[in-house]
């Protein structure tokens, strides 16, 4: 490689000295074209003299030479995704020219279903999200990244830790079945999210996002929800370039929920059992107690908290020659968590493809995983490697209580200690996953007719997860107690308690009842796909054709097992074999996956005229063994045209304002067949265990299944989409508006509501609901070059709603309860709260107002209570009925989910420094927190927030913003937990996702020592949140206590050899 | 030659694999409805489905005032009995199953057509078992409802809506319907089954459940009027159940002593001719976790105070020689309670300072008092300042309490008998009543006294002095197995519990200054440092020691509302008697009439 480039150089100034002397009236200019952002060399970019015919195109390595007249001359380089760059050419020189990527690019090449497309040709609705993009910012998943880029597509993080994707959702849905997760395909292999989550984001080269019928149809049957389409990198052939990427990420926790302090807590929780007891009461703190607490406060999660970490590191290389192009890369990941948890990835890719002969060419992919995990065990854990449960329960404990005293693990007051755990004291999970999917794909161009070709491709997947899990019981200490009324722990074990001071810790026992066990679970899946294609493409002079047709097949199947042992007599030999021998200790489960099957047939044909009228077919028809085999096939086909108005020449005298303006119109039909298979055959289910247990055995047993449905078939869904998208000369402005409308037919569900409950059975599928969505989405941005400086703003924005046309409903459902023309999600039920009952005379006019009788939720009105709008009462009677109850509902908000998402990106680079960053929100958005945690504090002293210091007490009748703390449970009455209109949060808001600084170090610098290039970055992610909760975070619900998105500070560095 | 190649590899690949994708197998567990008639053991299998139908661990003991069950939230009446449930929910026990009435209609569609592929004896005890458990569904759906429709086809879902639309049927048509399915599982049943059926219907199980009916339907529940020829019908059924128990072998388990675990909670095999029906459970494979909360929390985890008995039932206890607390000959002293009581008080009552050993901790007192007792102390976890111990096996420690695994008795031999007492009575038979219930007084080691085991005298003379004892004797030989509840609302008696007001607490304080003066106990030490004191003096004096009157002495009692919200009293409303149908059901089915007193309802399922 160094050898090379010193000769291409050698060769150059070799070649200028020549034209400097030959004198002809023509000079040979060499010179290097790069990605401005990466300064990665482009092949094929088109380098043309101003006013003549001269043009040449750059090689692999980014080299050209190109022969122009003598003088000052003007080159016109050009490059599909890139901005169009003049460079005037005064002096023989040895250039490097620099494209700045183009997001609107209209020759970009856009990856659709089964192809690609011209952006300036496409007729559907598709967002493009470039590697560029996705790059310099820490993830372990690229779900994560996509927040705040596309319009229509929702992005919610789960939690900032590997393996937990983003939710994505496309659009709004128009269906209440099945899941709203869009059908992700991965170099044209249908994959899942968690495939998607687990692919290294450093090999992504592009993701497209099919929003309507015109792109997504052509996946048919899984293509309701939208589509993502990943690209990975490819070999671009050409001398070998190698680029490797480390970066390393220091987390911290952006939004802490403000809990009391100890003091504060029991000054509350004083006030509130006042109101019930008597100051002798031992619940009550002393004074002598609040004294001492003034100076001793815990908190259990800074008790152990550590700061996640984690670093990553990315090797690639690519290259190669016409029969064998290469791109390969190995990728590592390693995270330590917030507790004593751990994460290693390894990802690697092996891309290899060429052409044997002129006419065949080949693509080999082969795309692996590993994962190993580590955490300290958690009997909630429910599989998240955060251990969010665990979380949960640090954050909610009594601020009275230490965690450690001397080193040991307090028991007092709980029997368990979580810290202890969280420390990894409770024995592990480690779970291991690995996952390995090859595929190959033949192309063949069939000689005789031009432009027709083959193509066959078959991908493979299987991957397999290991998780051994031990679990032990640790000792906690109890500690005497000291203080009037025994509230202070003290240093000294109390070693007079009856069962002595040091017990196993209850919580690792419950519900096994042994104090050692170890479980091993194994799975396995794999799937594959097989494709057999004809593709077509042509052009007759301006009659531009392409067309492909054949035949797809996937199936999938998959194994499970799981098998424990309890009592292990040397808790040092963590084997399976070391357990308790006894039957009763041990136990063996298992699980047959229900294997499928699909086939389909499919084609798509694009016409365009000169590139001005667009016409779009795709069909398919998809199979599936869900269905029996009449009602098995269902065909979805689509339609879409688009109008290049400022092609047309009556739009000309416009093009120096508008010289990009299309329109587009699509309609297609997707398909759902989100139901249990078999639910067209009588069945019944064979029970190993049926609880039953007569003589000395539990009997197996049998039972009836469901009633059937034989006729039961897809769902299908109606898709309808205008888009406009526009430009201005040199991008100063560009657009995109799209309003789409579906609907949803033949919504398959159990008609439970109406068939009346003495027939008994349990009901099939049946295609009968119908739900339609709608929406609009806007995106518009602005880019601009001042001298050296180039800086660009974009913004998106959507909105959207659906709703119930048709759904299985009582025969005489009661209006308030009637779904028909309510929102499909995000219904809140609640009261209508009337605000704080603050005073006697609030109490009278109460009663005088609704009867003497009147009750909430059986009691009487009394101080402190919330006080709600009596609507109705039960089935007959709907007025007022003098009374409070569950009769008394009403949607409080049709927004429980976001009905506006949006995100603004400002990017600005200056000679090499780059500043991008990121906003993201949601809006129209409302919240019901989640009742335990936030309406309720407990009596204990638990999860006291600090909102509650200002709740109702005689003393703060006038101005509390809280109802009485002990107006709920704590008093043994149903009042102030209730969901209602009172505790309604509105849920927006606007997060700084991320902000990145980056600099390149320039090519004359690197030359030098062979490098092709350097960027070193920085990244703050998610570092502000513009919010109306203070006390936790609206992207994650209602609940303070969930485990928190993580403000992240990453450096890191790219280098290309 | 690629091409060849190619299109040949692309045509075999599509021919062969087209057809097949689909050919996936089911998940597993499925059978076909062929296979399913013409296999014995899946039709064995089947008849074995219905034993879910059969309850267990219904309690009810927070409704009866037996217990307070709230766990470790708080301390709240159960809405039942301050009249605050709705007709969505809150009515205990309320079946509506005819997912179960579906799966036996279905197993009578089909039986004839596999008859030829099961031995005769087979045939006949499926279809008995089959027949038991369709009235036996009908019998708890009747019940709590009232009339419910009678439904003895499989119906279509699918069939138009206006043939699905049923109404319900007399509660009088009902208890027929009922009556003649028990007549015909009777028939068919056997006496007695082979070991590795224990636990299936026998014949005596059916006539006692037959016999069960006919007391409900001639009961002041469903009898306002009483209706001396029900009640007849109700004497003569049970009288001959009682025979064909006896015949059968059943009995009373009479090891019973008042020395815990010794009684028929832990003796499987003993109890087991007591059994008549009920449902069986064994370790591992299949135990009751029930009480997991009703143990202390010492001895448990994670959950408590789900069974704490009120004050009120604590003093239902009779004493040791029979007579009632309240009789000024009974010799109770209020200020030792605990005293000289019930053998059965023993057994199911643990108070402040009893002894209550477990496999792990042993000896080991229960100190329930405020502050001392720590976790397991009164108004820590403990919500009345009592513990129930009935159902608890203390061979099991903390670590191993979920292994417990007795049998649960939704019929002992015990209630054929009172329950024949009970109709006795009714039909003039009173002093069979009373030889019946002093079979019970006699197992329960009553003293003997005059004969009478403690009776008022007029028992077995009076109607209504012998109907308040069998009532009574219910009361204290089914305490805490769900049978109060139900017996009061059998004889419209919820004025019992309203006459309550509201249910207490019997929470012990401990006095300090007196253990400190009279017993040298330090009472300086920490919470536990007391109790361990206290503990080694009950312990470890001498048999002389009056350790009666040293918990006397170290404990001030205070009787205090357990529940104290302004909503604590106990009011439950006439329309109780009778539970509400859930309104989702009525909004599906408009034939569907609601009881009177829920929800303009206009069904009366009174019969006269």
């Amino acid at each position: 490689m160094k050898k090379s480039k010193l000769l291409q150089l050698v060769f150059m100034l070799l070649a200028i000295l020549l034209f400097n002397t030959s004198g002809i009236a023509q000079r040979k200019i060499s010179g290097v074209i790069e990605d401005a952002k990466t300064n990665m060399p482009l092949e094929g970019a088109t380098i043309s003299v101003k006013n003549s015919k001269i043009s040449a195109i750059s090689k692999a390595d980014g080299q050209f030479q190109i022969d122009v007249p003598a003088g000052n001359v003007t080159l016109n380089v050009s490059f599909v995704g890139y901005r169009t760059e003049k460079m005037p050419i005064t002096e023989n020189e040895n250039i490097v020219i620099r494209l700045q990527p183009d997001s609107v690019g209209l020759n970009e090449v856009v990856v659709v279903g089964y192809g690609t497309q011209k952006k300036e040709n496409l007729t559907g609705a598709v967002g493009v999200i470039h590697s560029s993009s996705l790059s310099d910012r820490p993830t372990s998943s690229p779900a994560n990244l996509l927040q705040g880029l596309s319009p229509g597509l929702t992005v919610t993080t789960q939690g900032s830790y590997p393996g937990a994707s983003a939710n994505i959702k496309i659009r709004e849905a128009s269906t209440w079945q099945g899941g709203s997760d869009p059908l992700y395909v991965i170099d044209g292999f249908v994959r899942d999210a968690a495939a998607f989550a687990s692919i290294n984001p450093a090999d992504i080269d592009n993701i497209s996002i099919l929003k309507d019928a015109a792109s997504a149809a052509i996946y048919g049957i899984r293509g309701g929800n939208g589509v993502v389409l990943v690209t990975t990198k490819q070999g671009r052939g050409g001398s070998a370039s190698i680029s490797y990427n480390a970066s390393y990420t220091l987390n911290t926790r952006e939004i802490i929920p403000r809990k009391m302090n100890a003091y504060d807590n029991y000054v509350f929780t004083n006030n509130a059992n006042l109101q019930l007891v008597p100051a002798t009461d031992p619940s009550i703190y002393t004074p002598d107690e609040l004294d001492y607490f003034k100076t001793h406060s815990n908190d259990w999660v800074n008790d152990t908290w550590r700061n996640p970490w984690n670093t990553s590191h990315n090797l690639s290389a690519s290259g190669g020659s016409k029969v064998a192009r290469y791109y390969i890369s190995g990728g590592y990941l390693h995270q330590e968590g917030a507790t004593s948890n751990s994460f290693d990835k390894y990802n690697f890719m092996a891309k290899l493809g060429g052409n044997i002969t002129d006419r065949v060419s080949y693509n080999l992919i082969i795309n692996g995983e590993w994962g190993n995990g580590d955490r300290p065990f958690w009997a909630y854990d429910g599989g998240d490697f955060n251990l969010s449960n665990m979380y949960n329960r640090l954050i909610m404990v009594d601020p009275g209580r230490p965690s450690f005293i001397n080193g040991l693990p307090v028991g007092n007051g709980d029997n368990t200690n979580t810290a202890n755990l969280a420390k990894g004291n409770g024995g592990y999970t480690r779970p291991t996953n690995n996952y390995i999917s090859p595929s190959f794909e033949l192309k063949y161009e069939i000689p005789g007719i031009k432009g027709l070709s083959a193509k066959g491709s078959f991908a493979y997947n299987t991957s397999n997860n290991y998780t051994k899990a031990w679990r032990n019981a640790p000792y906690i200490y109890y500690f005497k107690t000291t203080g009037t009324h025994n509230h202070i722990i003290t240093d000294q074990l109390d070693s007079a308690r009856s069962g002595g001071y040091k017990i196993l810790d209850q919580a690792q026992i419950a519900g096994v009842g042994a104090p050692t066990q170890l479980n091993e679970s194994y799975s396995q899946l794999s799937n594959y796909q097989l494709d057999l294609m004809l593709n077509y493409e042509n052009s007759f002079g301006k009659h531009n054709i392409s067309a492909f047709g054949g035949y797809e097949q996937s199936a999938s199947k998959g194994h499970f097992s799981n098998i424990w042992d309890n009592n292990y007599s040397n808790p040092n030999y963590q084997q399976l074999n070391g357990g308790s021998p006894n039957s009763t200790d041990w136990r063996i489960q298992g699980d047959q996956y229900q294997p499928t099957g699909f086939a389909s047939y499919l084609g798509r044909i694009d016409y365009n005229y000169a590139s001005k009228y667009l016409f779009g077919v795709t069909f398919r028809e998809d199979g599936s063994y869900v269905f029996p085999s009449n009602k098995r096939w269902g065909f979805f086909p689509s339609i879409s045209a688009g109008w290049n108005i400022a092609k047309e020449s009556f739009f000309s005298r416009y093009n120096k304002f508008l010289d990009f303006l299309k329109l587009r119109v699509s309609y297609g039909i997707t398909g759902t067949d989100n139901t249990a298979p078999w639910q067209w055959q009588q069945t019944y289910n064979f029970n190993a265990n049926s609880n039953v247990y007569l003589g000395s055995s539990l009997y197996p047993s049998t039972s009836l299944g469901s009633t059937i449905n034989p006729s039961i078939t897809w769902e299908r869904n109606h898709n309808y989409d205008l888009g406009l998208d526009f430009a201005t000369p040199n991008r100063l402005i560009s657009g995109i508006v799209d309003y789409w409308y579906k609907k949803t037919t033949n919504i398959l569900g159990a008609r439970n509501a109406s068939v009346p409950s003495t027939v008994g059975a349990s009901l099939p599928a049946v295609n009968y609901g119908i739900a339609s969505a709608k929406g609009l989405e806007l995106s518009l941005s602005h880019e601009n070059h001042i001298g050296e400086l180039f800086y660009s703003v974009s913004a998106n924005w959507a909105i959207s709603s659906n709703e119930y046309l048709r759904v299985d409903q009582a025969a005489s459902v009661r209006d308030y309860q009637n779904l028909i023309g309510k929102p499909v999600n995000g219904v809140i039920y609640g009261y209508v709260s009337e605000g704080i009952i603050r005073t006697q005379e609030d109490i009278n006019n109460i009663l005088q107002k609704n009867g003497d009788s009147y009750t909430i939720f059986g009691s009487k009105p009394q101080l402190g209570m919330l006080n709600y709008k009596d609507i109705r009462g039960p089935l007959g009677t709907d007025s007022p009925d003098g009374k409070i109850d569950n009769n008394d509902q009403v949607p409080i908000s049709l927004n429980g989910v976001p009905r506006v998402n949006y995100g603004f990106n400002l990017t600005i680079g200056w000679k090499g420094i780059n500043v991008t960053s990121i906003f993201a929100g949601l809006a129209k958005y409302d919240i019901m927190p989640t009742d335990v945690y936030y309406r309720r504090p407990l009596p204990y002293g638990n999860d006291n927030l600090l909102i509650w210091k200002n709740a109702w007490t005689p003393q703060t009748a006038a101005t509390a913003t809280m109802p009485s703390a002990i107006m709920n449970d704590w008093k043994s009455i149903s009042n102030s937990q209730m969901s209602s209109s009172f505790w309604l949060k509105n849920g927006a808001f606007l997060r700084l996702k991320s902000l990145t600084v980056d600099y390149n170090i320039p090519g004359t610098i690197l030359q030098k020592v062979s490098i092709k290039s350097i960027r070193v970055y920085f990244t703050g992610e998610n570092l502000f949140e513009w919010n109306h909760t203070k006390d936790w975070d609206p992207e994650l619900g209602g609940d303070f206590r969930t485990y928190p998105i993580l403000k992240g500070f990453t450096f890191g560095l790219n280098a290309t050899f | 030659m690629n091409f060849k190649i190619l299109a040949v590899l692309a045509a075999f690949i599509f021919f062969t694999s087209c057809k097949k994708v689909f050919n996936v197998e089911h998940a597993g567990g499925k059978i076909t409805t062929d296979q399913e008639w013409s296999t014995p053991d899946f039709i064995k299998g089947y008849v074995t489905n219905f034993y879910g139908i059969l309850p267990a661990w219904n309690r009810d003991f927070d409704i009866s005032a037996e217990a307070f069950g709230n766990g470790s939230g708080g301390a709240t009446l159960n809405p039942f009995l301050n009249g605050t449930i709705t007709s969505q929910g809150g009515y205990p026990d309320r079946v509506w199953d005819y997912a179960s009435v579906r799966s036996i209609n279905n197993f009578f569609a089909n039986i004839e057509k596999a008859k030829s592929v099961l031995d005769e004896s087979d045939y006949k005890s499926l279809n008995g078992q089959a027949y038991f458990f369709r009235a036996y569904l009908y019998y708890r759906m009747v019940k709590v409802f009232g009339g419910v429709p009678i439904i003895t086809s499989v119906q279509d879902p699918t069939a138009d809506m206006n043939t699905l639309l049923v109404k319900r049927n007399t509660s009088l048509e009902c208890f027929d319907f009922i009556t003649k399915q028990l007549d015909t599982a009777i028939d068919l049943l056997p006496t007695t089954w082979g070991s590795g059926d224990i636990g299936r219907i026998t014949k005596g199980a059916a006539m006692a459940v037959k016999g069960e009916v006919l007391l409900l339907k001639a009961s002041p529940l469903f009898c306002k009027n009483p209706n001396p020829s029900y009640w007849a019908d109700a004497y003569n059924s049970l009288l001959a159940a009682k025979n064909e128990l006896d015949a059968d072998g059943y009995g009373l388990y009479t090891d019973n002593t008042m020395t815990t675990n010794q009684n028929m909670w832990y003796d499987k095999s003993g109890a087991a001719k007591e059994m008549v029906l009920y449902v069986r459970y064994h370790y591992p494979e299949k135990t009751n976790t029930f009480q997991q909360g009703q143990r202390p929390l010492t001895e448990s985890s994670g959950l408590a105070g789900v069974c704490d008995p009120t004050w009120e039932m604590v003093k239902e206890y009779p004493m040791k020689n029979g007579m009632d607390i309240n009789d000024p000959n009974s010799g109770y002293d209020s200020t030792e309670f605990w005293k000289n009581r019930d053998p059965r008080f023993y057994t199911d009552i643990v108070y402040n300072g009893a002894r209550y050993d477990f496999a792990d901790i042993t000896p080991r007192v229960e100190w329930i008092f405020n502050g001392i007792g720590d976790i397991d102390g009164y108004k820590a976890f403990n919500l009345t300042g009592f513990y129930c111990r009935k159902e608890i096996d203390t061979t099991l420690g903390a670590t191993s309490w979920s292994h417990q695994a007795f049998d649960w008795p939704i019929i002992r031999y015990a209630e054929v008998l009172l329950n024949l007492a009970e109709a006795a009575n009714e039909t003039g038979h009173s002093s069979d009543a009373k030889n019946l219930i002093i079979q019970i007084r006699q197992r329960a080691h009553i003293d003997e006294g005059n004969g009478n085991y403690g009776l008022d005298p007029l028992v077995g003379t009076d109607y209504q002095t012998t109907l308040n004892a069998i009532m009574k004797e219910r009361e204290i030989e089914f305490a805490f197995e769900g049978k109060r509840f139900w017996d009061l609302r059998r004889r419209r008696m919820f004025g019992v519990l309203n006459n309550l007001r509201t249910l207490h607490a019997y929470g012990p304080y401990f006095n300090a200054a007196v253990a400190s003066s009279k017993y040298s106990i330090d009472v300086t030490q920490t919470n536990s440092g007391i109790a361990s004191q206290l503990s080694n003096i009950l312990v470890n004096s001498p048999a002389n020691f009056d350790r009666d009157a040293f918990l006397k002495d170290i404990t001030t009692y205070v009787k205090q509302p357990i529940d104290n919200s302004a909503s604590n009293e106990i009011n439950i409303p006439e329309s109780y008697y009778f539970a509400p149908i859930d309104p989702q059901y009525i909004l599906q089915n408009k034939n569907l009439e609601q009881n009177i007193g829920w929800d303009n309802g206009t069904f009366n399922p009174v019969i006269q």
